[in-house]
C-alpha cells in the first residue's frame, strides 16, 4: 500500500512539471514583417556598351531582383544623434572599427549565396530569383553583363546552369540550392509587391526580449559595379577546388548585426520607422523607409 | 557484503574525493604561487638584439635597469598554487613617449605597437604518431615533465580587477544598455596570432606574445597577466622569461615555434633570494639553450640521438636510423653519428641588423651540450654534411679541421 502510495505521488509530481510554461525563459521567437519603398528597387547599375569601352549609368525599373539582402535586428534603442542615419545604440568604444551595438537578436531576409559560377560570388541574394532562367535573363538583359562560364563563355540555358551546379557541388536537386526558391516557398521570392511597398514575412529566432526593445535593420543596396558591401570575396565563404576552378566562394562578412555601421554605404535603406516590442507574442512590422544617400 | 563493508567502502570512496594529487608532485612551497614582477621598461630593438645575443640573458636582464630601476625583461620561477586558486604573475608597463634625439632634426616616429612576450620552460613539439610519412615530424617525443604552461594576458591597468601579488585578476567588465541589460565585455587586448575568435593561447612551453596598439597612448600604463597552466613535474617550479618590445612582434619573432626569443628560460629550480640592486641570478639548466637552439633550427630528431637524456625515452627503437644514414651511409655506429652530427654543426646567432634568414656568421654556437662526457671519436673520415639537406635549414655546417 505504501509503495502505490508513494508511486502515485511522485506521479504527480512529475505531472505537475508538464504543466510548466517556464515563465523563466528570456528567448523567444519574434515574427513581423519588413517593409521597403518601391523606390528602393529602382537602381543605377554601371553598363558597358557593346563597341564602347566606358561605362555609362542604366537605370532600372522596379524590380524585385534588385533589392539585396536584408539585415535585421533586436536592439535596446535607437541613437539619432551617432550618424547621418538612424543607428541602435552603441557600448564602450573599445576601438575605432567595432563601435557594437550588442544586439539582442537578428536574421536577414535573403542573404548572398554563392551561385555556382566565379563571375556570380556575392552577386545573387536568396529569395529574389525564382529560376536559373530568371537569374540568366537578369544578368544578360538588365545588368547587361552576361554570365561566363569557365571557359570564359557566356552561359545561355538551365540545363547548363543546373548541370555545373551540381557537378561542382556534388549535388542532385534544386532544393540544395538555396539561391532558388524551394517547393516549399511554392516557387515564389521573398518579397512581394504591395502598392507602395516590398513586403517580407520575417523572423527573427531566439531572440533575447526585453519590453520596451526595437527591431531596426537596413537592405545592402547593390552598388552601381553591382557589389554588396555586407559580402565578402577575400575570407568568407568556402573554398572551391574543381580542377583549375579555385577560389573562395564567398559569403556575408561577420558582424553585420554587431558593428553595422562598417558596412552601411550609401544608397541603402534603412529603418526610420522602428516598431517598440511590447510583448514577444505582438508581430512587428519594421519600414526600411530612410534612403542613406 | 555486509553493510558495515559497505560503509566502509563508502567513506573509503568520499575520502578519495578529497585527494589533489599535489603529493605526486616535488615540494614547490619554495616558490611563489602569486607574484607580482612590479613594472618593467619598454625595451628597444638596440637593446633587445644586445640581450638576445648576451652570454648570461638572466644577467643582462638584472644589469640593465634604467633611472627608475625598471627592468627591461624579467626571469622568474613560480610555484604550484593551492587548489582553486588562480596562480601566476603580474606586471605593468607604461607606453613610452619618443623624443628627438638632440642633433637630429628627424621627428622621432612614435612607436605604434609593442610586442608583449612570455616563454614558459621548456620547449615542445610534435612527433609522428603514424606509421606512414614517419619523416615529417621527430620521431622521438618530447620530453613533458621538464615543460611548463603560462597563458598570456594584457589590458589596460584601469581594467584590471587583480590584487598584484596577492590574487590574480582579469580583465572582463560589464556594460549595461539602455533597458537595463548586463552585457560582460573582455577588455583584454591581447589577442594572439593567427586566433581570429574567441580565447586561445600556446601549449606547454610555448612561446605566447601578442602586438598591443599603443598608438596615442603615450603614458597609458598596462597590466601583463601571466597565469600559470601548468607547472613542470620534475622539480615543481615553472621557470620563465618575460619583456614588452617597442614593436611589431613580426620583427622578432620568426615563427611560434621561435625558442630563441627570450632564450635560457629553464632554470636550476632553487629559491635563489635578489641581491640589493638586481634580480636574483638564476643558473640555467644545462643543455638548455643548445635543445633551444635544436628546436628552433628544426633539428629535434638529431639533438635528441645525440642527446637521449634531454628528450622522452618513449622513443621507438629505429628513431635515429635515418639520423644516422644522413650522415654516413657506410656505418650504422649510431655512437659516431652523434658525435659527426655534433662537432659540424653549429648555429649561427643573429646579429641586430640580420633580417631573419640572413644570419651572421661571426658568432656560432655547437649543438653539443658543453657538459656531456661523451668521448669525442676522429671524424674526419666521414662523409661531410649535405648543406642542402633540409636538416641544415636554418643552421650552418663546417667540418673542423683534422686534429
Amino acid at each position: 500500500m505504501t509503495t502505490k502510495r508513494t508511486i502515485l505521488l511522485i506521479t504527480a509530481a512529475l505531472a505537475t512539471g508538464c504543466a510548466n510554461e517556464e515563465p523563466g525563459l528570456e528567448h523567444f521567437d519574434l515574427f513581423g514583417t519588413v517593409r521597403i519603398p518601391k523606390e528602393a528597387a529602382e537602381i543605377v547599375v554601371n553598363v558597358t556598351p557593346e563597341g564602347s569601352s566606358e561605362a555609362i549609368a542604366k537605370q532600372l525599373d522596379a524590380d524585385v531582383r534588385n533589392l539585396g539582402p536584408v539585415y535585421l535586428g533586436v536592439f535596446p534603442s535607437i541613437d539619432d544623434s551617432l550618424f547621418d542615419y538612424p543607428h541602435p545604440e552603441i557600448g564602450p568604444v573599445l576601438s575605432g572599427n567595432s563601435l557594437d551595438v550588442y544586439p539582442y537578436g537578428g536574421t536577414s531576409v535573403g542573404r548572398p549565396d554563392f551561385a555556382c559560377y566565379q563571375a556570380l560570388r556575392c552577386k545573387v541574394t536568396t529569395g529574389r530569383f525564382t529560376s536559373y532562367d530568371d537569374i540568366l535573363e537578369y544578368f544578360r538583359d538588365e545588368l547587361e553583363t552576361p554570365i561566363e562560364n569557365q571557359y570564359g563563355d557566356e552561359v545561355t540555358s538551365a540545363i547548363e546552369f543546373r548541370e555545373w551546379c551540381y557537378e561542382i557541388m556534388f549535388l542532385t536537386s534544386d532544393e540544395e540550392l538555396p539561391f532558388l526558391p524551394s517547393e516549399a516557398d511554392q516557387q515564389k521570392v521573398d518579397f512581394v509587391d504591395k502598392g507602395d511597398f516590398w513586403e517580407a514575412d520575417a523572423t527573427i529566432y531566439h531572440s533575447y526580449f526585453r519590453e520596451g526593445a526595437v527591431v531596426w535593420g537596413w537592405m545592402d543596396s547593390p552598388s552601381r559595379s553591382y557589389n554588396f558591401a555586407s559580402c565578402d570575396t577575400d575570407i568568407w565563404g568556402w573554398n572551391l577546388f574543381y580542377y583549375d576552378q579555385q577560389y573562395r566562394t564567398g559569403a556575408t562578412e561577420a558582424g553585420l548585426l554587431n558593428a553595422p555601421d562598417n558596412f552601411i554605404d550609401l544608397g541603402d535603406w534603412i529603418a526610420d520607422d522602428v516598431p517598440t516590442l511590447k510583448s514577444p507574442d505582438e508581430d512587428f512590422v519594421v519600414t526600411l523607409g530612410f534612403h542613406y544617400e | 557484503m555486509s553493510s558495515r563493508t559497505i560503509w566502509a567502502l563508502a567513506a573509503l570512496t568520499l575520502f578519495g574525493c578529497d585527494r589533489k594529487g599535489t603529493d605526486l608532485l616535488p615540494d614547490n612551497s619554495e616558490f611563489e604561487s602569486v607574484t607580482t614582477i612590479g613594472d618593467l621598461r619598454v625595451i628597444s630593438s638596440q637593446e633587445y638584439w644586445a640581450y638576445r645575443n648576451a652570454g648570461d640573458p638572466q644577467a643582462w636582464c638584472s644589469d640593465n635597469t634604467d633611472e627608475n630601476g625598471s627592468y627591461p625583461c624579467y626571469y622568474g620561477q613560480l610555484g604550484m598554487p593551492d587548489a582553486g586558486v588562480r596562480g601566476g604573475a603580474s606586471y605593468t608597463f607604461t607606453v613610452p613617449t619618443v623624443t628627438a634625439i638632440e642633433g637630429v632634426e628627424d621627428e622621432p616616429e612614435p612607436i605604434e605597437n609593442v610586442c608583449v612576450v612570455v616563454d614558459p620552460e621548456t620547449v615542445f613539439w610534435n612527433h609522428s604518431m603514424a606509421q606512414l610519412e614517419r619523416e615529417t615530424k621527430p620521431l622521438i617525443p618530447d620530453f613533458h615533465d621538464d615543460d611548463g604552461d603560462l597563458d598570456l594576458f594584457v589590458g589596460l591597468s584601469s581594467y584590471y580587477t587583480g590584487s598584484p601579488g596577492v590574487e590574480l585578476g582579469d580583465f572582463r567588465g560589464f556594460y549595461t544598455d539602455s533597458l537595463g541589460r548586463t552585457i560582460e565585455i573582455e577588455y583584454g587586448e591581447c589577442e594572439q596570432r593567427g586566433q581570429t575568435f574567441g580565447e586561445h593561447h600556446a601549449g606547454r612551453g610555448a612561446l605566447e606574445f601578442c602586438d598591443i596598439d599603443v598608438e596615442g597612448r603615450e603614458g597609458v600604463q598596462f597590466t601583463v597577466v601571466l597565469e600559470t597552466f601548468s607547472v613542470p613535474l620534475n622539480d615543481g617550479a615553472l621557470g620563465f622569461g618575460t619583456m614588452v618590445f617597442a614593436g611589431d612582434c613580426d620583427d622578432i619573432i620568426a615563427s611560434p615555434s621561435e625558442e630563441l626569443v627570450i632564450p635560457e628560460e629553464s632554470m636550476v629550480a632553487e629559491a635563489v633570494s635578489a641581491p640589493a640592486n638586481g634580480l636574483p641570478d638564476y643558473a640555467t639548466l644545462a643543455c638548455t639553450f643548445n635543445l633551444e637552439v635544436a628546436v628552433s633550427a628544426e633539428v629535434e630528431q638529431e639533438f635528441c640521438c645525440v642527446h637521449p637524456e634531454m628528450c622522452s625515452d618513449r622513443a621507438p627503437d629505429d628513431s635515429c636510423d635515418s639520423f644516422i644514414a644522413a650522415y654516413d651511409p657506410d656505418t650504422s655506429d649510431l655512437f659516431q653519428a652523434s658525435e659527426s652530427f655534433c662537432q659540424n654543426t653549429v648555429y649561427s646567432q643573429l646579429s641586430p641588423d640580420a633580417e631573419y634568414g640572413n644570419r651572421a656568421d661571426d658568432d656560432k654556437i655547437s649543438l653539443c651540450c658543453t657538459d656531456t662526457d661523451i668521448a669525442l671519436v676522429d671524424v674526419s673520415g666521414l662523409a661531410p654534411p649535405d648543406t642542402e639537406n633540409e636538416y641544415y635549414r636554418n643552421i650552418s655546417a663546417t667540418i673542423p679541421p683534422a686534429p
